[in-house]
């Protein structure tokens, strides 16, 4: 945890509302997302960050100095997204541990060059691609609403936004193997 | 068990991401990720990319998400350690007379247990008797493999602790990049369900008899556990023994549900049987409700598009075999169905072709509500395959349920406290559980078609207050008019479990009344399965395996398309 974050917090604790919306404000991204990915729905991950920046806030106080800001937060997400999920009666997406492997850092995904790279990818997107890409990840549209709006099946959706993850993987791959030293 | 191979498990892999995966083919993917190393970073992957857009989204929406959580905090106040003790004590204080008196009356009991307690001497003949295994158990040296899903405890885990050691993001891998997905305008709804398995034939768990012949010390094997895919596979041996005999057997004659419980019992589509059922339906004459309703369940979870004649024939049977009070019977064929011939899908269609039926001619007078649920269920299908159903047939269905649902309320109109239930007609007397589990069902597709909201249907509502109330996984609850209104009996007890897990998955829930209904079920029928696979409650063994095999699998599909309540709208 930096010193900016521990002061901030200790002025958090102290009361201080907008002290806390600064030591937070870096990690809603993270948060947004390892929401999303547990419970399956967009508009439940922005409902269960709010959830999670409530209780937080209300709690701050049991928080020991030395903990991890950043774990903590995601501790209560998991709970409240969990039990969103459990609204939705949705499938368990993919297995919990895997989750936990991928969002073990809760620094910005998009930094390192890995990510850059993925960035640069999304960005290059165009057509029907990057129509998907935006209604779903960035609109939060329901998969079956955006086929409608883009004239097609639910399945022809679903098997469009496999292809972009195929695509952008291989993109990054090309990207970074061009970076590396032959 | 059913499997999946490298390339089915990447496609459903997506679908897994999106959400958009039914729990049959989660649980296959789950179980294939944890033994390719390949496809699970593939996984890891694509979650890592998902997080890098959606913490892109989040970082885009930033502000907005900023502002509703000022608003949320700013009337909130923090709780300090002082208040939070006071808190627990007042906790504490009214727990604790709860827990004395729960504690002073388990002691009375246990007291009362050991002063009345006789020890009963054993008889000397019996003791030299043979002792068969009261349930029928593998001997498995190697520890179980993995615990049933569906019995995990519903709560909550214990939040994570924070994470001391942050990793990169998963490396990129070496993994076959997945192949060219199909032309979308011509995809299957479903991929082929299962791959071929790698011993084809069917394994048989081992009878009890012999398990009890085999010298073991007990101290040195490990009793596994009955689990969903030991009974699953036991069911499936059974089945398929007797798969010859189901065909032939004209009073069956359910080739139907033989097959759809094929699909969902993990028989691979290349499977000589399956191949053969598949033949034969598509080929016979349309002339059974029953059938051609499972048949269009079938066709339309194997290929939508391929089959969408033939569901189109089978949406026609059913609009011209509604009964004039809305209800079905058990059919007669109808010539229309053969002017049924649709031209093949040109090249530049996209997505899926719509076909409107219309009706020709009337059912006879009257049905039951037997026939007329899975009427539904096969409308329900041809309705997902792009088929037009005219909107007067699924109003005057709805129209039925509505009004033969039992009415014990005293003020009419209201829903009865205890709920409302279903029968076999518009009888007289009570309703009962297997006909109410079709009664919620079929509202909910109606409602579903219809494009309304079931879960603000107050009709469907009160019928889960029913099942509720009476609910039961033991017995078919209610009293069953066609066993002398036997109250809570074991007829057709299977073919209710099955419409059971119809209701509660149209329904989208997962517990009925407090009761967490697959795991009860599961536990149940493991519990009744006969020691050849089979299970018996009154409807023949052949169909109550399968009804038993189609619960275990959870073999309906959910309705996705209508919101769940509190979901999908941000908070203002």
């Amino acid at each position: 945890m930096s010193d900016n974050e521990t002061r901030l917090l200790k002025a958090a604790q102290g009361g201080d509302p907008k002290a806390f919306e600064r030591v937070l404000r870096p990690h809603l991204p993270m948060l947004f997302a390892y929401s999303r990915a547990i419970c399956g729905d967009f508009h439940a991950a922005e409902d269960v960050v709010q959830e999670t920046a409530q209780i937080a806030y209300r709690k701050l106080n049991f928080l020991i100095p030395e903990a991890d800001f950043a774990g903590w937060l995601k501790a209560i997400a998991r709970r409240q997204a969990l039990a969103a999920r459990r609204r939705l009666t949705k499938t368990s997406l993919v297995a919990d541990d895997m989750i936990e492997k991928v969002y073990q850092d809760p620094s910005p995904a998009s930094s390192g060059r890995r990510g850059e790279a993925l960035t640069e990818c999304i960005d290059s997107l165009e057509g029907r691609a990057a129509q998907a890409v935006k209604g779903h990840y960035f609109d939060g549209v329901k998969l079956n609403d955006l086929a409608d709006r883009m004239g097609m099946t639910s399945v022809a959706m679903r098997q469009l936004l496999h292809r972009v993850r195929v695509v952008l993987l291989e993109c990054v791959r090309r990207r970074l193997s061009a970076e590396s030293p032959s | 068990m059913r499997k999946f191979s490298c390339d089915e498990a990447r496609a459903h892999l997506s679908d897994a991401l999106l959400a958009e995966i039914g729990r049959p083919e989660a649980n296959v993917l789950e179980a294939h990720l944890l033994d390719c190393d390949p496809c699970r970073s593939l996984s890891e992957l694509f979650l890592w990319q998902d997080r890098v857009i959606t913490e892109l989204a989040a970082q885009a929406r930033l502000d907005t998400l900023m502002s509703k959580i000022r608003e949320g905090i700013q009337n909130q106040s923090q709780v300090t350690f002082e208040e939070e003790l006071q808190q627990r004590r007042r906790q504490w204080s009214w727990t604790f007379p709860t827990k004395g008196v729960a504690a002073a009356a388990a002691f009375i009991l246990a007291l009362i247990a050991v002063l009345y307690w006789r020890p009963t001497i054993p008889d000397p003949v019996a003791m030299l008797a043979p002792t068969p295994p009261p349930r029928p158990v593998e001997v498995q040296p190697e520890p179980p493999v993995r615990p049933v899903e569906s019995v995990k405890p519903p709560e909550d885990p214990i939040p994570a602790p924070p994470i001391e050691n942050p990793v990169q993001p998963p490396p990129v891998v070496a993994v076959d990049p997945p192949k060219a997905t199909p032309d979308v305008a011509t995809a299957p709804k479903v991929p082929a369900p299962v791959a071929p398995p790698k011993d084809p034939a069917p394994v048989r768990t081992r009878p009890p008899d012999v398990v009890a012949k085999v010298p073991v010390e007990r101290k040195d094997v490990v009793l596994r556990p009955k689990t969903l895919d030991d009974a699953v596979r036991g069911g499936m041996a059974f089945l398929r023994e007797q798969a010859a005999r189901f065909v032939k057997d004209r009073e069956t004659n359910a080739e139907e549900l033989l097959l759809w419980t094929f699909i969902h019992g993990g028989v691979a589509e290349a499977d000589p049987e399956f191949q053969g059922l598949l033949k034969s339906i598509l080929t016979k004459p349309l002339e059974r409700t029953y059938n051609v309703a499972i048949m269009a369940m079938v066709l339309e979870e194997l290929d939508r598009v391929k089959y969408q004649n033939r569901i189109a024939q089978c949406a026609q049977f059913l609009v011209d075999n509604q009964c004039p009070n809305g209800q079905w019977s058990y059919g007669n064929p109808s010539i229309f169905v053969q002017d049924i011939n649709l031209p093949p899908v040109p090249a530049k269609q996209k997505g899926l072709r719509k076909v409107p039926i219309t009706r020709k001619r009337d059912g006879q007078g009257a049905g039951d509500n037997s026939n007329s649920h899975y009427a539904m269920l096969g409308l329900r299908a041809c309705h997902d395959a792009g088929i037009l159903l005219p909107r007067a047939v699924v109003e005057q269905a709805s129209k039925w349920w509505r009004d033969s649902q039992s009415r014990t309320a005293t003020v009419k109109g209201a829903p009865s406290a205890g709920g409302d239930g279903w029968c076999y007609g518009k009888h007289d007397h009570k309703p009962y559980g297997s006909m109410t589990v079709g009664g919620i069902g079929s509202l909910i597709i109606c409602d579903y078609i219809l494009g309304t909201d079931w879960k603000k249907d107050p009709q469907v509502a009160s019928g889960m207050d029913w099942l509720a109330k009476n609910f039961s996984v033991a017995y078919n609850p209610g009293p069953y008019e066609h066993g002398n209104m036997e109250e809570n009996s074991q007829h057709q007890v299977y073919y209710y479990l099955y419409g059971l897990e119809r209701a509660a998955t149209l329904y989208g829930t997962e517990q009925i009344g407090g009761h967490f209904w697959f795991a009860k079920g599961l536990q149940a029928l493991i519990d009744a399965q006969k020691p050849d696979g089979s299970w018996r409650g009154g409807t023949g063994e052949l169909k109550d395996t399968c009804f038993a095999i189609l619960f275990l699998r959870k073999a309906t599909r959910a309705l996705v398309d209508v919101p769940t309540p509190g979901a999908g709208t941000p908070k203002k």
